[in-house]
């Protein structure tokens, strides 16, 4: 954490991509809780245009894990 | 050495192509900015914005009582015109030429950024000119709109941020500052700015956390302490009219029309900023330029939201400019450095002939310039100059289309149907509604504000906003609608007729059409009141409320410009939802008799001339 708040700390390649799978993760969860939330199963535009930005956001995430701790 | 010629050539032809597109867009610039009228809805709501502002007033208000109006937009860029409405009064000129200088601050901009980042100058012009070429920049560049101005300070905000961290420590700070600025005054003239800010503060979180987290409490605190001075300066009218009337009605439909559009016309420079993505992504640090191309790119998604539009797009093209043209500028420099990693070993693999390959690459991104520039063409084809022009390029306007304007770009559901120079016509026929209103000795309900302005009349309404708050349950029409019923105002003219339903059933009841006047390829509609209004009201309120044992209803019809009784009674009667019965009643006093079914009751109406004897209400018996 003390690393994090240092005015020299930058974000890796492997942290990007850490963080992009757990944004992917979450947007995933998201998308099928709506219909468990508004109790409905259609599966509307919204949904779709976010389970595409997830998956997107899973795979880069996954594909720039072995760059390392080269500076993103 | 023969690359380099072909280099040298294809950089010329792309520049003879878009210096092309800047001259169409400079004499559209120049012919709008001369044009006294709304050239497209909404406009004169933003000039309205701007003399409320020069006379110290807000122009978010209540807009249940009378003059119903208030604006949704923020005000920076009604506040820069604010010396111009002091001198010149309601113009429209200087509003459209200062968003039209804007269009060329954000080029200037954008071929900073690529010289900056490629040391090359050339392509650094070619790209900002690519970003005037755009259809989508093109037809909303030198209109009395906002939003190319909040564009103008997103490209700004961007540029001055991109390089921070290459400035001396002692510089950052400064430079900072004005980014976030910039970021303020782009988000405070038009709120889709936020895509913006969220981008610039993700990649100063990838670059450095500590000064993300600073900056952006900085940010966030100067944006909220002027979000509730705004707030409690308009009695909570602010938040009404700024937020909660843009939650619109989302049309899957029309995104998807605009978004292969927008890909059709633009195919070509996104190739090379997706690559330029890429190549940061995986080879070396991704820059704001990237980030801010993903995330305006993901914000186009709201161009499907009613009421939005093409002009969604303005920010992701002004990104892509920037990435293209660096990548274009690289691939001449032949700038190109990949770290060892799992995808060069992958592409190590493909047996290549090196030199060819790296000679392509140099001239595709100069290619794919010369190609978007014959994609995106667009011209008027009217005129002694541009119909000769047109005709000898084979260019006509396509089908159906109400301009002399062909336009690459086609059309659909979103995309601002515009793009041609006003004519003579379309002047004289403004002025002609504008002596309309001068005729009338009541208030005149315009859809659009030029016409009453011109008139110096009140600006009456503002429609699409009453219909966003309506639809958001935000406006009681009560106080409207009774005014109309009252026939209060002495002309109303409609464009596109985006008022709330009950705003138009009230119209329908106590206006009727008097007079259509074309202007820039649409009719424009003149109401006038109803002189047999009174009578239908005691009619409707009659076959409302009357008992069925109740004396039947006589009225006199005063209107000799009717002239079949029977087919007027049937079209009034329908406005209220009375559907004709398809076998009549039997006639009364040998007087034709029409009947009328609504829900589980019927009403018959027996026309003698311009007599008519309304029965009571019963209940239909099928």
């Amino acid at each position: 954490m003390k690393n994090w708040i240092s005015p020299d700390f930058t974000i890796t390649k492997r942290m990007l991509g850490i963080m992009l799978i757990a944004a992917g993760v979450v947007g995933l969860v998201g998308v099928f809780a709506i219909d468990v939330v508004r109790s409905s199963s259609d599966f509307g535009p919204a949904q779709q245009m976010g389970l595409l930005a997830s998956i997107s956001m899973l795979i880069v995430g996954i594909s720039l894990l072995p760059l390392g701790n080269r500076s993103a | 050495m023969i690359v380099t010629r072909i280099q040298w050539g294809l950089l010329a032809v792309a520049l003879v192509v878009m210096t092309a597109h800047l001259l169409v867009y400079i004499a559209y610039g120049v012919a709008l900015i001369q044009f006294p009228f709304d050239y497209d809805q909404g406009e004169g709501f933003e000039l309205v914005d701007t003399i409320m502002l020069s006379e110290g007033k807000w122009p978010y208000r209540d807009n249940e009582t009378f003059p119903f109006y208030a604006s949704n937009y923020p005000p920076i860029y009604h506040v820069v015109l604010i010396p111009f409405a002091w001198v010149f009064g309601a113009e429209y000129w200087y509003g459209r030429l200062i968003a039209f200088i804007g269009t060329f601050i954000s080029a200037a901009g954008i071929g900073y950024a690529v010289n900056r980042a490629t040391q090359h100058r050339t392509v650094g012009i070619l790209s900002g000119l690519a970003f005037l070429a755009s259809n989508y920049i093109y037809h909303i560049g030198p209109l009395f709109r906002q939003h190319l101005f909040m564009v103008m300070f997103e490209i700004l905000a961007v540029v001055v941020l991109a390089n921070v961290f290459e400035l001396p420590q002692s510089k950052q700070r400064r430079r900072l500052i004005i980014g976030m600025i910039l970021l303020l005054l782009a988000g405070y003239t038009k709120q889709l700015a936020y895509a913006t800010v969220i981008a610039a503060f993700v990649w100063l979180f990838v670059r450095n956390p500590r000064r993300a987290v600073i900056y952006g409490l900085g940010l966030a605190g100067a944006a909220g302490i002027i979000f509730l001075w705004l707030n409690i300066s308009t009695d909570g009218h602010w938040w009404t009219n700024i937020i909660a009337a843009n939650v619109n009605q989302y049309l899957p439909r029309q995104y998807r029309g605009l978004l292969f559009q927008f890909l059709g016309l633009h195919w070509s420079i996104l190739i090379p900023a997706g690559l330029m993505v890429f190549y940061e992504l995986y080879f070396s640090r991704l820059s704001l330029y990237s980030v801010w191309f993903v995330f305006t790119g993901a914000n186009t998604v709201l161009a499907g939201k009613w009421g939005a539009g093409d002009s969604y797009f303005a920010s992701f093209i002004a990104a892509t400019c920037i990435l293209a043209g660096i990548f274009a500028g690289r691939t001449l420099n032949g700038d190109w450095t990949f770290e060892k990693n799992y995808i060069t070993y992958l592409f190590e693999r493909i047996p290549l002939p090196k030199r060819a390959a790296t000679q392509s690459i140099s001239l595709f991104g100069l290619i794919l310039f010369i190609v978007y520039g014959f994609t995106v063409v667009k011209i008027p084809t009217e005129g002694r100059l541009w119909g000769s022009l047109s005709d000898r390029l084979g260019l006509e306007p396509q089908l159906g289309y109400r301009y002399p304007f062909y336009d690459s770009a086609g059309w659909t559901e979103g995309y601002a149907t515009i793009g041609h120079l006003p004519t003579e016509q379309d002047r004289n026929s403004g002025w002609k509604i504008v002596e309309r209103i001068e005729a009338s000795e009541k208030p005149v309900l315009s859809e659009e504000a030029g016409f009453s302005l011109q008139a110096g009349r009140t600006v009456i309404t503002n429609p699409t906003q009453l219909k966003n708050l309506y639809e958001n349950d935000l406006f009681d029409p009560t106080n409207l609608v009774e005014m109309l019923l009252n026939q209060e105002f002495g002309l109303l003219i409609f464009r596109a007729q985006f008022y709330p339903p009950p705003v138009m059933a009230a119209v329908v009841d106590a206006y009727e059409p008097v007079e259509v006047i074309e202007m820039n390829g649409f009719g424009y509609e003149l109401w006038e009141p109803s002189p047999t209004w009174q009578q239908r009201q005691q009619m409707k309120e009659f076959i409302e409320t009357a008992a069925p044992d109740a004396e039947p209803l006589t009225l006199e019809i005063p209107d000799d410009r009717i002239d079949h009784m029977g087919n007027w009674l049937q079209q009034k009667m329908g406005y209220w939802a009375w559907l004709p019965m398809l076998i009549p009643p039997p006639a009364i006093n040998d007087c034709p008799t029409y009947g009328f079914i609504r829900d589980d009751r019927q009403v018959t109406i027996a026309v003698c001339d311009n007599v008519l004897t309304v029965q009571p209400p019963e209940p239909f018996e099928g």
